[in-house]
């Protein structure tokens, strides 16, 4: 399986000079496997170009290793050069990140415009110079075992076990700190692939995934179930009122009676699903942009 | 163990690192000495640290890590 990588990797300061040769590590195992990488280092990692370069290799997948947050990668010149305003760009794609907080966000919403992976971290990533060599093994291992034919779901579990041992590893040669940092990395690592949908904290998000499945739950926003309820609520009261009128004219025998008002409310039913069922079917089919 | 037993063995760990020794928390990095003072000084650093060592001890003890 040769595919082409484009990876992002800016320096501009100590923690991207760490990041920077983790990304060299990665660049210099695919290249061993005989896989294109077009390197877009330092001075290459701004917007501009990560934009046009993406655009002229639709078929390639992208790494990022830099700093981030839930919403962007940074470049750079410190501007985001990936974001939720041209995260179109990560359709049909593999994409591996070595940055913090953005599997938060920017991976959901890459993940709902068909990326095909979406690989990070949804939190911040903790890390102590003691361990680099443990820490580069880590955030390397799953763009390694990609390539080396693994299915991103075995990458995930692979990476997970690793880190599990470098933990124990770590714990035994008295760095206790570092341990501490690689658990919560691992903890947080995430891969959002068609088999393995986001997940949420909010109670809303999960009930509608739940419902509806993840393709349509994590498209539907908070407005969903406040139309839901709003229709069901100001029927309740319009039904009150009607057997209220039925029950003043001719009681219990006209209350059951078949009233017109009875067949408009079931018009109005099957109405309202059918809007509904359509809404539902074009979201299933479309990359909609909703979040709790 | 309280919490103020838990920082002490913390910055005892800390300490015994050669001087080179950074933490690095995102953009954040501190050495050996600022981790020490920001740990003593800022409340929700020293929660974070904690809550990294409780849940190492956690996943040890339990080896549910892996999900």
């Amino acid at each position: 399986m040769s595919s082409k990588w484009v990876f992002i990797r800016p320096r501009f300061e100590e923690v991207t000079e760490i990041t920077f040769e983790e990304a060299q590590d990665a660049i210099d195992y695919l290249d061993g496997k005989g896989e294109v990488t077009i390197d877009l280092a330092v001075q290459n990692a701004v917007r501009e170009k990560v934009e046009t370069v993406l655009k002229e290799n639709p078929d390639a997948n992208v790494a990022h290793y830099d700093h981030g947050n839930e919403t962007s990668w940074i470049g750079n010149d410190e501007r985001a050069v990936v974001d939720l305003e041209n995260v179109d760009l990560l359709m049909g794609r593999e994409c591996y990140c070595d940055n913090c907080s953005s599997a938060k966000t920017l991976g959901i919403e890459a993940w709902k415009r068909k990326a095909k992976a979406y690989w990070g971290y949804k939190d911040i990533f903790y890390f102590t110079t003691d361990a680099k060599e443990e820490f580069q093994e880590f955030v390397n291992n799953g763009i390694k075992r990609r390539v080396d034919g693994y299915t991103w779901k075995d990458c995930l579990q692979m990476t997970k076990e690793l880190a599990t041992k470098l933990i124990d590893k770590l714990v035994q040669t008295g760095r206790a700190m570092a341990a501490a940092c690689l658990t919560n990395d691992r903890d947080i690592l995430v891969c959002y692939t068609e088999d393995m949908p986001p997940t949420s904290d909010c109670a809303l998000r999960r009930l509608s995934i739940k419902l509806f499945g993840p393709k349509v739950g994590w498209k539907l926003s908070k407005a969903f179930p406040i139309s839901v309820a709003t229709f069901f609520v100001g029927l309740g009261i319009l039904l009150h009122d009607y057997w209220h009128a039925l029950w003043q004219v001719g009681g219990l025998k006209e209350l059951l009676s078949l009233q017109g008002g009875y067949f408009g409310t079931v018009i109005l039913v099957i109405g309202f699903v059918l809007a509904y069922y359509q809404i539902w079917s074009a979201l299933k089919k479309s990359n909609g942009e909703n979040k709790c | 163990m309280k919490e103020k037993e838990v920082v002490k063995a913390i910055k005892k760990h800390v300490s015994k690192q050669n001087d080179g020794w950074k933490f690095i928390m995102g953009r954040e990095v501190l050495t050996k000495q600022t981790f020490i003072q920001k740990l003593d000084k800022d409340k929700k650093f020293r929660t974070t640290v904690i809550d990294l060592v409780y849940n190492l001890s956690i996943d040890i003890l339990t080896r549910k890590g892996i999900e």
